[in-house]
């Protein structure tokens, strides 16, 4: 399929309208990263795919970090309206809730440079990775289990895991208001019973960063981000009860797609009416998975936490080991935004993509309502990764989004070959970067060259203004699965 | 049993073109396949038969219900599917159904390379075709 884009401006193009799309698509891309690694990917088809979905609205989107996903492509965003459009679980991907969380510390990176192999050791001892990785704290009941689907980070906290700051800097306070356990199969409950406090495999990590670079020192100050300091950056999502909750609803909307007579260029877009049963029962099932993602990450913050007080003897207070923010990054979530002049209330669907709240908004920590929304942005293991804050802008163009990592370059087997004959784990100690991880492969699969370069999709959004660069983070330390 | 898989190049992904000449067949390869992604190899020390019967309105619906059970064994029960011993696929009244007995064993952590989590087997390319006397399809894994 040859698909027509046309150049709005340097870093977006659009798809006009045809066939069956309601939308045109828009792309927020440089013209540069387009020739190189787009034009030809399935990914433009997708976003004209997902413009077929009813009740779309204004366009559908990607963000720069675009690249071929299910359904959707990883960076789509659309917005359906509520009374109209449809609820689609390929808008949200299969981890529910993957997302990134940031915490600051008080150390200095010279103080921590000496220790940093040690650091990582304990880190990678006390949480749990890899395939098939249990969860550090007590094996849970369902009863428990359906705790934290209500709950979120709230049960993290109620147990001991964390500290009330931590709730105020996650995004919606760590909870999906309308999370029901009840609609949620009793094998996601099995897939997820040991998995809460588990990193996974895969692209999940977390990271021991030294805050490299600030560019826009208010938002740096309001966020804690001082240059050389280490800081520590989580990314994980829902583990195995996302991904059931996500086939098991699959399933369901396909059929609902028949039922309801909506016709889809791709079944990974199977959907339902927001309004309909179905569609309200995956949005509180996928509710009840994002809040297990939230608890997820906040465990995995505490068991951090609890490394870094043993590894350097200090006291929580003097660690000071503080939340920046905890977004998360494949989610549908019912949100206000201005269209055609209205309010109108609609259905966000962010399919690797960020929330990037403005200056003001209600949906923000106070802390943050001069600056705006912290929005982080992982790169690979080898290179950076950035912390950016929303504009008033993404509000006006995105629905509030931007982007959320630097997608991969090279397939696994790829990575794997480019790999063969060098030694990864030496390479980045040369480069000052210690990892430890639960084999070879995944080092290999993951490698830095892998992945496509952070800097030109942060890049795309701060020319935009959609987000405005805050701090670039210089990895130290990385544990994997 | 004839058939072949080979897995293809996929940017994030695992993803498998296989191809057999019926449909009991296909799953088996499919099923291969999928093991071959998950786990190193490994022979049997303590084999176990399971059951699965499933019914759905296509046969690639099927396809991936069949594979994701072997999934859900793995990663969840902590029993690894080794052969399909038995295996009946036929369509009725446009529902298609599945009676397959499979042989495998428990986990054993010092045993069993397990590679990569498969997140789901998913749709994507998966399109069932009949043609030079082969059904074909690609598979999709989410890792």
């Amino acid at each position: 399929m040859n698909i027509q884009l046309n150049k709005i401006r340097d870093n977006v193009w659009e798809i006009p309208v045809q066939g069956g799309m309601h939308v045109p698509g828009r792309i927020y891309i440089s013209k540069e990263m387009l020739e190189r690694s787009v034009q030809n990917e399935d990914a433009l088809k997708q976003v004209v795919n997902v413009a077929h979905l009813p009740g779309i609205q204004k366009y559908s989107l990607a963000m720069p970090d675009i690249h071929w996903g299910y359904g959707f492509p990883i960076g789509g965003v659309a917005a359906t309206g509520l009374s109209d459009g449809v609820i689609s679980p390929g808008g949200v991907g299969y981890d529910i809730n993957c997302g990134v969380r940031l915490a600051t510390t008080s150390l200095e990176y010279d103080l921590v440079k000496n220790k940093i192999d040690w650091l990582i050791s304990n880190l990678f001892k006390n949480i749990p990775t890899g395939v098939g990785a249990k969860g550090a704290i007590k094996k849970l009941s369902p009863t428990e289990i359906k705790s934290i689907l209500i709950k979120g980070s709230a049960w993290a906290l109620e147990n001991g895991l964390g500290r009330p700051e931590d709730i105020e800097f996650t995004e919606e306070s760590g909870t999906l208001k309308n999370a029901d356990p009840d609609v949620v199969s009793a094998r996601a409950i099995e897939r997820g019973y040991d998995q809460a406090g588990t990193l996974g495999s895969g692209n999940h990590f977390l990271e021991v960063d030294v805050v490299d670079e600030i560019f826009h020192p208010k938002a740096a100050e309001a966020f804690g981000l001082v240059k050389n300091r280490i800081v520590v950056l989580i990314h994980t999502g829902s583990r195995g009860l996302g991904y059931q909750i996500c086939d098991d609803y699959l399933k369901v909307l396909l059929k609902a797609s028949d039922d309801y007579a909506i016709n889809l260029p791709d079944k990974q877009l199977a959907c339902a009416p927001i309004n309909s049963k179905e569609g309200k029962d995956y949005l509180a099932a996928m509710q009840a998975a994002a809040n297990f993602a939230w608890n997820n990450r906040q465990v995995i913050m505490h068991l951090a936490k609890k490394s870094f007080m043993s590894t350097f003897g200090m006291k929580e207070s003097e660690l000071e080991f503080n939340l920046v923010y905890d977004v998360c990054h494949n989610i549908a979530k019912i949100e206000e935004h201005k269209i055609g002049g209205e309010v109108k209330q609609v259905c966000v669907h962010r399919k690797g993509a960020t929330r990037a709240f403005p200056p003001g908004s209600e949906m923000i920590p106070k802390k943050y309502k001069e600056v705006g929304q912290p929005v982080l942005i992982p790169g690979d293991m080898g290179r950076y990764s950035y912390v950016a804050v929303g504009t008033e802008k993404a509000m006006e163009e995105t629905f509030g989004s931007s982007c959320h990592g630097a997608g991969r370059n090279l397939s696994r087997t790829k990575a794997m070959k480019e790999a063969k004959g060098r030694d990864l784990v030496q390479e980045l100690k040369d480069k000052g970067i210690v990892i430890q991880a639960k084999g070879y492969k995944t080092i290999a699969e993951e490698m830095s060259g892998a992945y496509k370069d952070v800097e030109d999709v942060v890049n795309v959004m701060h020319e935009e203004g959609i987000t405005n660069k805050v701090a670039k983070l210089r990895p130290i330390g990385v544990i994997k699965g | 049993m004839t058939g072949t898989y080979k897995f293809i190049d996929h940017t994030a992904d695992i993803a498998a073109e296989v191809s057999a000449e019926n449909y009991n067949d296909l799953f088996i390869i499919s099923a291969l396949a999928w093991k071959d992604s998950v786990a190193g190899n490994f022979s049997l020390d303590k084999p176990e038969e399971k059951e699965i019967e499933i019914n759905d309105r296509s046969l690639e619906e099927l396809l991936v219900h069949f594979l994701s059970e072997l999934n859900y064994l793995l990663f969840v029960k902590k029993w690894i599917f080794s052969k399909v011993k038995n295996i009946t696929v036929k369509e009725n009244e446009r529902q298609f159904e599945a009676k397959i007995k499979i042989t495998g064993e428990p986990v054993e952590e010092n045993k069993h390379e397990l590679k990569i989590e498969i997140k789901a087997v998913t749709f994507h390319q998966m399109d069932i075709k009949y043609g030079d006397g082969k059904y074909k399809t690609i598979i999709v894994f989410d890792i």
